[in-house]
């Protein structure tokens, strides 16, 4: 369960997020929507630590992640994709994959050298989950290219993928359908729904209302760096004129 | 990757064997036909142009001088680049490739110091007409210098300060030369049991052109002598002008890095009456004056054009006395009787120093001279 | 020949500190212009310790390189905070700060006069005095290195450390701790830098600050882009090739009374033309 209370953000002079409060219920899929610039993105960066927060308290299972630093928020459990899909563009797309996995216990110099054998074997294990992973979606071909070899869509596909090399108990998905085709809306659709599935909570900003109203079952409406509305989707259409103008996509 | 390793392996093992068979040494006092010379001075960097000064000076004594023995000389000139390892490549270069049995060379100390190992290990001499580090006297049996080392002229110029009873105050550039003297100087007044005398002793950044603050520091001590240890003659004519027009009235010491004509140009008027303690060319030396008539003005000084000239002359007739070989040039070289050069008279002392005094110059009227 | 011998080993020398570069700033993505200062850390330990103290090489090195290691952790603190540009900045002043500690600290590093006569090393006994041993033991050392370093460059620590060189803010999304990473990165870099110092001071018998100046640190970065960021073996070739240019050059027959400028002349523009043809270095794999 995630709780979002007075959550405060502030950005060369400007209130990014602003007394930002809000629920996410567990195992939920939470839309996150709103205009652009409502601070949808910068909440996810926020999260993770990657901004000074300026007031407020994000509290995951009544663990407060504010103050904690990114990597330690993964370990908690969390994880996330970037709406700029960045895939390391100067090593393969392996690698890519393997960056983004959860070993049993951090990699340091001393597992490299003193536990070869059960880092190796760990190791052996993800190369192969990465190769069925890329095999599913037909990208098998391309695990040794190079990340800045890759089209926009497939970089996007591999954005996904990467959430299945972690453990994880939230997944924050920022835009994972911008400017993708049909086709491959679809593909990653399906993918998303087998993480639901698997009882993990879900956070997706998105733009398209068509894809929110059927995934998503519960809904947050956010302006200015704040929550006009939240509930289920046909709960916040219904709500004023006010949230009515965002949803005319 | 066990074959990449084998194959690496059998590469470096073949240089290995390549390595250890013998290069032939020169046993025999007899000239060959050719005479190769090395040479290993900074050609390229800050010091190239002392480093050409010296080269050409060299060039000039062989031009003149193209045979000995009946057979000629050809000078091998190598880049030193005024660091040590650079200068090792270069004399090991020497040795091996070209077989020279003698260096003119290194010209900076780092050079010197850092070629010594190798010309000892191979028994062949280096006479160096530049290397003024302490060090170079005790850098091996087979390393000569007509030049004179910092610390005799350091020596001299605190006996010089402290015959004139003054409170000294020293003011040094962040460069090697600069605060290698400025430590021979804090030596010898210590040995003279004079550091109560030394009032003020501090740095400054390379190529600063500011020292009001430093100055008045200087003034605040009351110190009557102020050693000027720049690197360049720029940087001590600012000094001076400034000193001047801060209205302190102090004698100004310098050495090497101070007579140019950079320096009288920015110091202008307080440049009159500045001391500079150095190896120099001695102008009542006849073959001195003959030396500068005939040959192309320098782009440094004459002193170290003439100290080449000699340390080229000092080899050449040691050659012909003895032969092309290493280790004779190298005894001869330590029972050879005084020679008449043109910087100065040269006479190796046992550890292959030339023990001639610092010249002490004074400026006047744009010109540093000899007292009177 | 002695001259080859001496090219050897000096290529060998600058493979190691190449190297310990490449894991620094081609894998991590860390561009340190103060890793001279670790090399020479390294060489002023040995020399100071087997000249002035009569320690013993081996004991020297593992000093120098503690010490190296010490020096690198503490810097790093404050260093890893800073954004590329300005920590290329920083890492410039270190180097400038490192030169200016070997050159005043008069009474331990001799100043400007340098330390001579470092004897040959002598390992359980036996000396490595004459190029032919000396060359042998310093490969030693270059293996040792090669392999210590790419059996980490190769496991997932590998991984992580590229994925923080092409993104950091991703690294720790991934649930690295990009801060440790980089601090233990740039301690190792150190470690063999400092072997390398150990291993040229015995090699010329003479050090001075000049030797670990500014420009050394530009030198090996030159070497590691030349030979290919990223790429181990890369740096042996970047290594090989900066020492090997410059020394052939002494046998292209230019006029004697330019000789000294149309080799630098030459030597630059021979780089220049590698960087245009092949940015990414002879084996590289990243590109700054």
């Amino acid at each position: 369960m995630l709780q979002v209370r007075d959550l405060d953000l502030h950005i060369g002079g400007l209130k990014i997020l602003n007394h930002l409060t809000f629920d996410v219920p567990d195992q939920s899929i939470t839309g996150l929507i709103g205009p652009n610039g409502a601070g949808k993105s910068m909440f996810f960066n926020t999260l993770f630590g990657l901004f000074q927060v300026n007031g407020g308290s994000i509290r995951f299972n009544d663990v407060e992640l504010v103050g904690k630093k990114p990597h330690e928020i993964s370990h908690l459990g969390i994880i996330r994709t970037f709406q700029d899909a960045r895939l390391l563009p100067q090593i393969t797309v392996l690698e890519n994959l393997l960056a983004a996995t959860r070993y049993a216990e951090p990699t340091t110099l001393s597992r490299v050298f003193f536990h070869k054998k059960a880092l190796y074997q760990e190791y052996l294990s993800h190369v192969k989950r990465a190769q069925s992973l890329l095999k599913r979606v037909g990208l098998e071909s391309k695990i040794h290219a190079m990340g800045k070899d890759l089209s926009y869509g497939q970089t996007k596909l591999i954005e996904i993928l990467k959430l299945f090399m972690a453990d994880n108990q939230v997944i924050l998905l920022d835009e994972p359908f911008s400017g993708l085709f049909p086709e491959m809306i679809k593909i990653i659709t399906e993918l998303i729904l087998e993480l639901v599935k698997s009882g993990r909570t879900i956070m997706l900003v998105e733009h398209n209302m068509k894809l929110i109203s059927e995934v998503c079952n519960h809904v947050i409406v956010m302006d200015a760096g704040t929550t006009i509305a939240s509930g289920t989707f046909s709960q916040i259409r219904s709500k004023s004129a006010v949230a009515e103008a965002y949803l005319g996509d | 990757m066990l074959k990449k390793f084998a194959f690496i392996t059998l590469f470096f093992a073949s240089l290995v064997l390549v390595g250890c068979a013998r290069s032939q040494e020169v046993t025999t006092s007899e000239l060959p036909d050719v005479i190769k010379i090395g040479w290993v001075g900074p050609l390229t960097g800050g010091l190239g142009g002392v480093g050409q000064d010296a080269k050409a000076a060299v060039e000039f004594y062989f031009t003149e001088h193209p045979m000995i023995g009946g057979k000629q000389v050809e000078v091998i000139y190598e880049d030193g680049k005024c660091n040590g390892a650079d200068a090792a490549a270069a004399t090991q270069k020497l040795i091996t490739v070209d077989g020279v049995q003698a260096i003119l060379g290194g010209a900076c100390s780092g050079e010197t110091l850092a070629s010594a190992p190798i010309a000892e290990q191979n028994k062949v001499v280096m006479i160096s007409s530049l290397s003024s580090s302490p060090e170079v006297t005790t850098a091996g049996d087979y390393i000569f210098r007509n030049y004179i080392s910092d610390d005799q002229v350091a020596k001299t110029m605190v006996n010089y300060m402290l015959s004139r009873n003054e409170k000294i105050a020293v003011l040094s550039e962040q460069t090697d030369f600069a605060q290698g003297f400025t430590h021979a100087i804090v030596k010898h007044m210590e040995a003279a049991g004079a550091s109560d005398k030394l009032v003020l002793n501090e740095s400054f950044g390379v190529d600063n052109t500011d020292f009001r603050t430093l100055l008045t520091k200087v003034k605040e001590a009351g110190a009557g002598a102020l050693v000027s240890m720049v690197q360049t003659p720029v940087s001590g004519g600012f000094m001076a002008r400034q000193a001047k027009e801060l209205g302190l009235d102090i004698q100004i010491y310098g050495t090497d890095t101070l007579p140019a004509p950079d320096f009288f140009d920015t110091a202008k008027d307080a440049a009159e009456g500045a001391i500079a303690v150095l190896a120099s060319e001695d102008l009542s030396r006849g073959r001195f004056a003959d030396f500068k008539a005939s040959i192309e003005a320098p782009q440094s000084t004459y002193a170290i054009s003439a100290f080449a000239y000699d340390a080229a002359e000092v080899l050449a007739r040691a050659i012909e006395k003895v032969g092309y070989n290493g280790n004779a040039i190298k005894d001869y070289f330590y029972t050879m009787p005084t020679f008449n050069g043109v910087a100065s008279d040269v006479k190796f002392d046992v550890n292959g120093d030339n023990n001639i005094q610092a010249a002490v110059k004074v400026a006047r009227d744009g010109e540093f001279v000899f007292e009177k | 020949m002695d001259y080859i011998l001496h090219l050897a080993i000096t290529m060998s020398i600058w493979g190691i500190l190449t190297l310990s570069l490449n894991y620094v700033a081609g894998f991590t993505g860390i561009i340190s212009l103060s890793h001279a200062t670790f090399y020479g850390i390294g060489a002023y330990s040995t020399a100071i310790l087997t000249v002035k103290y009569g320690f013993s090489f081996l004991l020297s090195v593992a000093i120098g390189m503690f010490l190296a290691a010490v020096i690198a952790y503490i810097v790093s603190i404050p260093l890893l905070k800073l954004q590329e540009d300005a920590f290329i900045l920083v890492s410039f002043g270190f180097a400038i700060i490192g030169y200016h500690v070997l050159l005043n600290w008069q009474s331990i590093t001799n100043g400007a006069l340098g330390i001579k006569g470092i004897k040959a090393p002598v390992i359980f006994g036996f000396s490595f005095s004459g190029k032919p041993l000396f060359l042998c033991l310093v490969l030693v050392a270059l293996i040792c290195t090669y392999f210590i370093l790419h059996r980490i460059v190769k496991s997932p620590y590998g991984t992580i450390m590229k994925n923080i060189r092409e993104n950091s803010i991703v690294a720790s999304v991934n649930g690295h701790d990009v801060t440790a990473y980089k601090r233990s990165v740039y301690t190792v870099g150190a470690l063999f830098a400092a072997l390398a110092g150990s291993l040229m001071a015995t090699f010329l018998m003479f050090i001075e600050p000049k030797s670990f100046e500014l420009m050394i640190s530009v030198f090996i970065l030159i070497a590691l882009i030349l030979g290919g960021m990223g790429n181990l073996k890369g740096s042996i070739l970047g290594a090989v090739f900066i020492i090997l240019i410059p020394e052939i050059l002494r046998f292209v027959g230019f006029p004697n009374t330019i000789i000294g400028e149309m080799q630098q002349i030459t030597y630059g523009l021979i780089l220049v033309l590698l960087m245009i043809l092949r940015p990414q270095g002879l084996l590289g794999e990243y590109k700054i």
